[in-house]
């Protein structure tokens, strides 16, 4: 087990650059997540913790030791990979056990090392079957089995859900989750479902462009968004953003002719025009603010109900409403918005106006 | 109802299986049959007062007995035995460096792709060219090294090793682009899960790229083996079978019974023979990879 710590990390194809000197310390056993739209580059800068891209400049360390140079063998990392890549033509057994035999684990060693982690994943009774008898999910554990078996330094998981359908997805994540409290081993983990980062994470880092736009708890990604790309990015449906004007002391912003008071005064930003979110679950209906219902979608559990919001110019804003609020497209009603939780953000640099 | 409309599709599947059934028997049943059943027969154009008449097993008994016959099968059988593994070995090898990630694919792809195109004659009188006394490439090569000239077309053990040499060279393209495409099929994730898993380059080969290939290897091998055993163009152009008839393949005295010595009875009697031993090494193989593909 083991810390990991990316300093001023750069990755450069040729003239383009795709990770922009990033730092990310990771401690050990805490579980990561770098999330971030396709492209962002999560999954390079993952290859590269792993060794299987060469890291253009900066420092990559696994515990104490700089890695830029070892090869992937020497890092002592797992891996689980988004097509699971286990070796079609050997078992079960021998695909979780090839990692130790190149290892020179004596026989006894494999057989209880791979028995235990088999044990973890109920998959004990597949030992003997090949890749393609098993289903999308045993695949998943088998190719997790693989990476337990090795007792690494660190976990790395690149997408390891996403070929899987959305019932199992969800029942793997939770397996997921037990396996790093039960392991407690350190994991870096990349997703581009804001879910999966959400649920397993200790921090998460959201990447865009090959930057890191914020480094934090899944709490903090989602009540104090750093940049306008976070607050997007986060929560379903994400948060709703609309033109806004700050007032002169701070305190209020003007958004499509009604003025929202804030949670507190944002005086850098006095007189400006700005980018004003909220999330969904911080509208509410019942309030002094004029709103007319546009379309209706019955979740079950709630409804969310896309509003146009304001008197003049009004904007489109969604909310989630408890499933017995009755409300018909076209009905005319007043809302109110949660002052404590609503967000600002710079017109031209998209970072959170916080003071 | 159900009946007459199962009728109908029945129909329909012969009907639309017909064309090709037509062509095979055109092209192979018919051509086949004839060269069997003229094999019972004494058909010899340069003495036609004999008639043809039915000799049964005759034509047979006399290859049993023909020693040129067994010089030819045994040439034959080294061919194969040498260049059929021997253009395994290179063609792998050159399939591994045209898989490499090259930034333009092109010119390796072409290079692979240019002995394949070549006729087998032209590959054969260049490499006569190259092994020639005292023209060839070789020899001019091997001289410049202190070693005495050889050989090589008129020695029947250097005129083997030349022709090996040849076949080698003219049929490991094919293999290579089999097996590239076998190569090119495995998934770039399984080198990468063996990288971290701790395995050497040689250790992935070994344990991935290897049992990954063995279908493809297969089919290049069917290929390859039935080609080899009608080994005819690079010896005849190199050597014409000589010296003496010593590096004659059975195609090639075939060739010469029916086409020079005008006798098709007994000619026909040594083809069948070569498409029976086609037949039963390329059903090993078949055999072989059915059973493996059930054990799947």
């Amino acid at each position: 087990m083991a810390n990991v710590n990316l300093k001023q990390v750069v990755k450069s194809f040729g003239e383009t650059k795709v990770i922009h000197g990033i730092d990310l310390d990771i401690k050990s056993g805490e579980f990561v997540v770098f999330v971030g739209p396709s492209g962002c580059g999560k999954s390079t800068l993952l290859r590269m913790i792993a060794g299987l891209e060469t890291t253009t400049s900066g420092d990559i360390m696994i515990g104490t030791d700089r890695v830029n140079e070892l090869p992937p063998r020497s890092r002592d990392i797992a891996m689980v990979f988004q097509d699971y890549a286990l070796y079609p033509h050997k078992s079960v057994f021998e695909n979780m056990a090839f990692g130790l035999r190149l290892r020179k684990t004596p026989d006894a060693e494999i057989k209880k090392r791979v028995g235990d982690a088999a044990a973890i994943l109920q998959i004990e009774h597949l030992l003997e079957r090949k890749p393609r008898q098993l289903s999308g999910g045993q695949r998943q554990r088998v190719a997790m089995g693989r990476a337990i078996v090795r007792d690494p330094k660190a976990f790395l998981f690149d997408e390891p859900l996403s070929n899987l359908d959305a019932q199992l997805r969800n029942e793997m994540r939770t397996e997921i989750k037990k396996l790093h409290a039960r392991l407690g081993k350190t994991i870096i983990y990349v997703t581009h479902d804001q879910v999966e980062a959400m649920t397993l994470a200790d921090r998460i880092a959201v990447l865009s462009a090959g930057h890191v736009m914020q480094y934090a708890s899944p709490d903090e990604i989602y009540n104090r968004p750093a940049a306008k790309f976070v607050a997007g990015f986060t929560g379903s449906p994400s948060m709703n953003f609309a033109a806004a004007t700050v007032s002169a002391d701070g305190a209020s912003v003007v958004v499509a002719g009604a003025t929202v008071a804030l949670g507190y005064a944002r005086k850098s930003a006095a007189g400006r025009e700005v980018t004003f979110g909220v999330r969904p679950e911080d509208i509410d209906v019942g309030g002094d603010i004029p709103a007319r219902v546009v379309v209706i979608e019955p979740l079950g559990a709630e409804t969310l109900v896309t509003l146009a919001i304001g008197s003049q110019n009004p904007v489109e804003m969604i909310t989630r409403v408890d499933a017995d609020t009755k409300l018909a497209s076209g009905d005319q009603i007043k809302v109110s918005i949660n002052s404590a939780k609503t967000h600002l953000f710079d017109l031209k640099t998209e970072l959170a106006v916080t003071q | 109802m159900k009946p007459s409309k199962d009728l109908s599709e029945r129909a329909l599947g012969w009907l639309l299986l017909a064309p090709v059934g037509i062509l095979l028997a055109l092209i192979v049943i018919y051509p086949v049959g004839q060269l069997i059943y003229s094999s019972f027969f004494t058909i010899r154009l340069t003495e036609p007062w004999l008639g043809t008449p039915f000799v049964g097993l005759e034509n047979y008994a006399k290859a049993w007995e023909d020693e040129r016959f067994w010089g030819a099968l045994q040439n034959t059988i080294l061919y194969i035995a040498i260049t059929v593994p021997g253009s395994l070995a290179v063609g792998l090898g050159l399939a591994m460096l045209a898989n490499l990630p090259f930034k333009r694919k092109w010119p390796v792809r072409l290079a692979l792709l240019l002995p394949w195109a070549l006729p087998l004659v032209f590959a054969g009188l260049i490499f006569r060219w190259f092994f020639d006394f005292k023209l060839g490439f070789v020899n001019d090569f091997i001289t410049r090294f202190g070693f005495d000239p050889v050989p090589w077309l008129t020695n029947p053990t250097m005129a083997k090793i030349a022709i090996c040499i040849t076949i080698i060279w003219k049929s490991s393209s094919f293999m290579a682009l089999v097996l590239l495409a076998g190569l090119q099929s495995i998934p770039k994730s399984l080198y990468e899960a063996a990288e971290v898993d701790g395995a050497s380059k040689w250790v992935q080969f070994k344990e991935i790229t290897l049992p990954m290939l063995v279908p493809a290897i297969f089919v290049a091998l069917i290929f390859r083996t039935i080609t080899a055993i009608q080994t005819f163009d690079i010896p005849y152009a190199m050597t014409g079978g000589g010296p003496g008839d010593s590096t004659e393949t059975l195609a090639m005295y075939i060739h010469k019974n029916t086409l020079d010595f005008l006798d098709f009875g007994y000619g026909s009697a040594l083809a069948t023979i070569m498409f029976v031993v086609s037949i039963v090494a390329t059903s090993g193989y078949l055999r072989y990879t059915q059973r493996s593909a059930g054990r799947d």
